[in-house]
């Protein structure tokens, strides 16, 4: 790790998930960030990283890998120190903000306060919006799965019974109300009781 | 009415006892109650702990005393309350440097000097080549493995220009072994026997042949918890403890072994606890989970200052001496640490400057 001058410095975001690494990039390139490394393959980290000669590498909280940097900071020479402890942990919001959002820092000593809140900022800000995407997608699917029950329940009670799409829904939905569980549950119930009594 | 206490641990069978604790309810007959949360790295492990994500943690008992020492680069001092184990690392080479150490062999493959003379003989024909340096791995700057593989070098005088010391998460031992990022590693348990199985490694050495009764994890809280709620520090302590006299008891190993595979999943069995243990009847122990192996005093914490020093990690004083003491609370009478191979007998303090000497000091 080195010092160098503020619009050549070296960001590496060491991170598997390559979505969540391009949100991170964008985000950056945004705050006028040029050079960013992303690496997304942890076995020979400290070469790789040694190579790139970063000057903030930017790692999710929860990777084992952030042994590997602790390792590296110690013996690279230069007083470095991880952000997740940060910035003469002056700024206890930042630090707070930074666990729930799960990302960490590890930034050579010497860059400029503001330059390296702006970066963690960013950071933190783009973990966030990453993992409102990952939620808001984990919810699509599921209400995606949830229809998908409902037909197939609905065309097993239309079988059954001989009545329409409407009828059968509308028993469906009654059921639900009267016990108080979601439709979906009720669907699920009728289909596992079919593959029971086929 | 119990107390909750958030703990986090890496999953390693030195969080065995932990795990026996909460299941056979000792936590709550201490009044607490463990709430368990497995981790990734030991950065996070500290920096969660810092903050108050947990009251306490499974943490490497050197990287306490380097947190009241300061060393950290931040100010975050934690406290041990009780050691979770003595011991339990192992050192294991690719089976390639393993067959080459065995073919120099002059003396007993059990002693870790004749086998490093014969790794220091490799070292210094591939120097001779210019081949690059051999890669070797320990978990954290701030860990017993560290000072325990090169303490191995140094009893074979390995030219430190020919090997390179990194940190490898344990999951990704195995699998750096055989892709050749590195030629061995030194770890704790499960990991030594898991990447045996897979065919990965072969084991050479379990520490407890270079030193003996060598703190290994302890139970941590943040300096000012165990200062202002110290009670519930002792609390935790002694849940710890019984735990381990619950599982020294014979009818209960079977149940014991068992309860720690089970806290570890992903492959470890009760046989491979056992081993571990010495427990199956057979195997020497690698790893002490007994009462007296719970204790914790100040001459540990001393001894594992004089490790951090002899490595460079510190400064050689008398004021580091004194607060490194203080790292610890006390908790009994601890077995005395010793590291037989570098002089005789169990480490005393009063020596301590002259036993760091000989740790730091080539051998001839």
């Amino acid at each position: 790790m080195s010092l160098s001058l503020d619009k050549d410095l070296r960001i590496v975001i060491a991170d598997p998930n390559p979505l969540r690494a391009s949100i991170l990039r964008d985000g950056l390139a945004e705050a006028g960030c040029v050079q960013i490394h992303i690496v997304d393959s942890f076995l020979d980290l400290e070469r790789r990283l040694a190579e790139i000669d970063a000057d903030i590498v930017l790692i999710d909280l929860e990777n084992p890998s952030r042994d590997v940097l602790e390792q590296m900071i110690r013996v690279s020479g230069v007083q470095a120190r991880p952000v997740a402890m940060f910035a003469d942990s002056s700024d206890a919001a930042m630090i707070n903000a930074a666990i729930d959002a799960g990302v960490s820092a590890y930034v050579v000593d010497g860059l400029k306060k503001e330059r390296v809140k702006t970066i963690v900022d960013v950071s933190i800000s783009r973990f966030n919006a990453f993992a409102r995407l990952r939620e808001e997608l984990a919810q699509a699917q599921s209400q995606l799965a949830d229809r998908k029950a409902i037909d197939q329940a609905k065309a097993l009670v239309m079988k059954a019974k001989n009545i329409s799409e409407d009828r059968a829904y509308a028993m469906m939905r009654k059921v639900a109300m009267n016990e108080g569980k979601k439709i979906a549950e009720i669907a699920r119930s009728i289909i596992t009781a079919a593959e029971l009594l086929k | 009415m119990t107390e909750p206490l958030r703990i986090g641990y890496m999953p390693l069978t030195d969080a065995g006892l932990l795990f026996v604790a909460a299941a056979k309810g000792f936590d709550r007959e201490e009044g607490l109650a463990f709430d368990l949360t497995p981790e990734t790295s030991w950065a996070n492990l500290r920096d969660k702990l810092a903050v108050g994500v947990y009251d306490a943690a499974h943490m490497l008992a050197p990287a306490v005393v380097a947190s009241t020492l300061g060393l950290e680069g931040f100010m975050a001092p934690m406290t041990g309350a009780a050691a979770l184990g003595l011991d339990g690392n192992a050192i294991s080479l690719a089976p390639p440097l393993a067959a080459a150490i065995r073919a120099r062999l002059t003396g007993d493959a059990s002693d870790p000097a004749a086998t490093a003379r014969a790794l220091a003989e490799i070292v210094a024909e591939r120097l001779a080549k210019d081949l690059p340096a051999l890669r070797f791995a320990h978990v954290f700057p701030f860990s017993t493995h560290h000072y325990q593989l090169r303490s191995w070098m140094r009893l074979g005088d390995v030219d430190a220009q020919g090997v390179r010391l990194t940190v490898t998460p344990p999951p990704l031992m195995g699998e750096s072994l055989r892709g050749g990022y590195v030629s061995g590693f030194c770890v704790g348990e499960p990991w030594n026997s898991l990447a045996r199985n897979a065919g990965d490694a072969e084991i050479l050495h379990p520490c407890r042949d270079l030193m003996s009764d060598c703190p290994e994890k302890v139970l941590a809280f943040r300096a000012l918890f165990a200062r202002e709620d110290e009670e519930r520090a002792r609390a935790a302590a002694r849940a710890i403890r019984r735990a381990a006299l619950w599982g020294e008891e014979k009818e209960n190993t079977q149940e014991f072994c068992g309860l720690v595979a089970e806290g570890l999943g992903a492959g470890v069995t009760p046989e491979m606890v056992a081993a571990t243990l010495g427990r199956d009847g057979r195997s020497r122990p690698w790893l002490r989970l007994d009462a007296e192996a719970t204790a914790l005093d100040g001459r540990q914490a001393a001894w594992l200052y004089v490790l951090i020093a002899a490595h460079g990690q510190a400064a050689v004083s008398d004021e580091f001496f004194a607060r490194a003491r203080d790292a610890f609370l006390r908790q009994g009478e601890a077995p005395a640490p010793s590291a037989p191979a570098f002089f005789d007998g169990p480490f005393e303090e009063k020596n301590w400057r002259e036993i760091l000497a000989a740790l730091s000091t080539p051998r001839r």
